[in-house]
């Protein structure tokens, strides 16, 4: 019953951040089919401990944590998550439009040159770029230092510019 | 120290990040199902977790447990001073005691007076009010229920949880309302079972009458809903679930107060 909603507060915080901890998920390797149990689970946490949030501290550098714990968590139960996920039928495929297929092509690239980062630097492109976290809160999520972030990023971002222009490339002959 | 920032990304590089990030983020019923279940993971989780969180109704079954126990030791106590010495000490005229305070039998039972005026008024019991014939309000009810707030009492009757009874007579009406309440909610529950609405809600609305604050008066909110959404009102249902959830966020009853009226 969707109109019943108990706790607003929660509600609001929850609406603001659920894609947000559901693609850091994603990005801490939690496979597609535990995604949303697992985004659950942080938001099972985050009701239970919002009163030890500081005033001055940044929402999602805390979410950010307790989604790495939460994934770790799952981590070790990825076996029996595997088996679940092998015993489900494969979604029926959609016919795709072209928007889909441009953003569904961007959203591969941008995948495959992720996979090619170290996790270190991975991390912060996502948290920086992706996701839109300031340096500071990078910094805090991830517990570095706001320079090694920046440098972090600036290595990062130059190396994101060349596979663009790779991809922009490629896509000129594939289309002429 | 802004020469160590990072160069900003090109639009081109931007709108990639951007697609990309649609790409991976959830549907919007994804989320809103989501909420509705870390709302009930989170209430399972508490009324496991802490007999407090569910207090009303750990005192409920306290209250009711310690009234049937009161209820044995009062039958206990009388039946061993000896009841007919005491039905015939009710009886005699001589218990018109000289004062006003005295006792008087009810029932073949010892009762503590009240100070009465001069002129008497006809003797009512204090818990139980006059009630309608059994069926009746099954027999008057119209096909379309009115509003609901005839289920919920116009008249101020005193209520089984509105105050401790004190003397043994108030116990056992006490006793004999919460017999009462529940043969009403089990009454409701079976109409509902079956599929007998109106029935069901003719119950309520005595249970309403009746017993106003009354020990089960949460349960009557819940088949309330639930019957209201049978008899195709959903709106009112909704909104009476929204307004109990709203008040008691946290009663054990609450996740069936959630469930009572989906929306199809």
């Amino acid at each position: 019953m969707p109109v019943v909603d108990p706790d607003p507060e929660f509600a609001a915080l929850y609406n603001r951040h659920h894609g947000f901890v559901w693609r850091i998920l994603r990005r801490l390797g939690v496979d597609a089919a535990s995604l949303d149990d697992a985004t659950q689970d942080v938001f099972v946490v985050v009701h239970r401990r919002r009163d030890d949030l500081a005033a001055d501290a940044s929402v999602r550098s805390w979410l950010f944590g307790i989604a790495r714990r939460v994934a770790a968590d799952i981590h070790r139960g990825q076996r029996r998550a595997r088996r679940k996920l092998e015993a489900l039928p494969a979604p029926a495929p959609s016919a795709p439009l072209d928007d889909q297929v441009a953003r569904t092509e961007a959203a591969t690239m941008v995948r495959t040159f992720l996979e090619r980062l170290d996790p270190g630097h991975r991390m912060v492109f996502v948290l920086s770029d992706v996701e839109g976290l300031t340096a500071p809160e990078v910094a805090t999520a991830l517990d570095l230092k706001v320079n090694t972030v920046y440098s972090r990023l600036r290595n990062v971002r130059q190396k994101f510019e060349r596979a663009v222009a790779r991809h922009q490339a490629r896509s000129k002959v594939a289309h002429g | 120290m802004a020469e160590r920032l990072p160069p900003e990304l090109s639009p081109t590089a931007r709108a990639l990040l951007d697609a990309f990030r649609d790409d991976e983020s959830p549907a919007v019923s994804v989320r809103q199902r989501g909420l509705a279940t870390v709302h009930d993971r989170v209430e399972d989780a508490s009324s496991s977790a802490s007999n407090a969180a569910n207090g009303r109704f750990y005192v409920k079954v306290v209250a009711v447990t310690v009234m049937l126990a009161a209820a044995l030791l009062l039958a206990v106590k009388v039946v061993g001073a000896g009841v007919t010495a005491l039905a015939d000490r009710a009886r005699t005229p001589a218990m018109e005691a000289p004062y006003q305070g005295g006792a008087t039998a009810e029932g073949g039972l010892a009762v503590a007076r009240e100070p009465e005026p001069a002129v008497r008024p006809p003797k009512v019991r204090a818990t139980t009010p006059p009630a309608p014939a059994p069926m009746e309000a099954e027999v008057v009810d119209p096909p379309t229920e009115p509003a609901v707030a005839e289920v919920e009492p116009t008249v101020q009757t005193p209520a089984v949880g509105a105050r401790r009874p004190h003397s043994s007579s108030e116990r056992t009406a006490s006793v004999h309302d919460l017999q009462a309440e529940v043969a009403l909610i089990k009454k409701a529950t079976a109409a509902k079972n079956e599929g007998r609405v109106q029935a069901g809600l003719a119950a309520l609305r005595e249970h309403g009458r009746r017993f106003a604050q009354g020990t089960l008066a949460d349960e009557r909110q819940v088949l309330l809903v639930e019957l209201l959404c049978a008899a195709g009102r959903p709106d009112e249902a909704r909104t009476r679930a929204l307004r109990f959830l709203r008040m008691h966020p946290r009663s054990a009853l609450a996740g069936r107060m959630r469930a009572a009226c989906p929306e199809r």
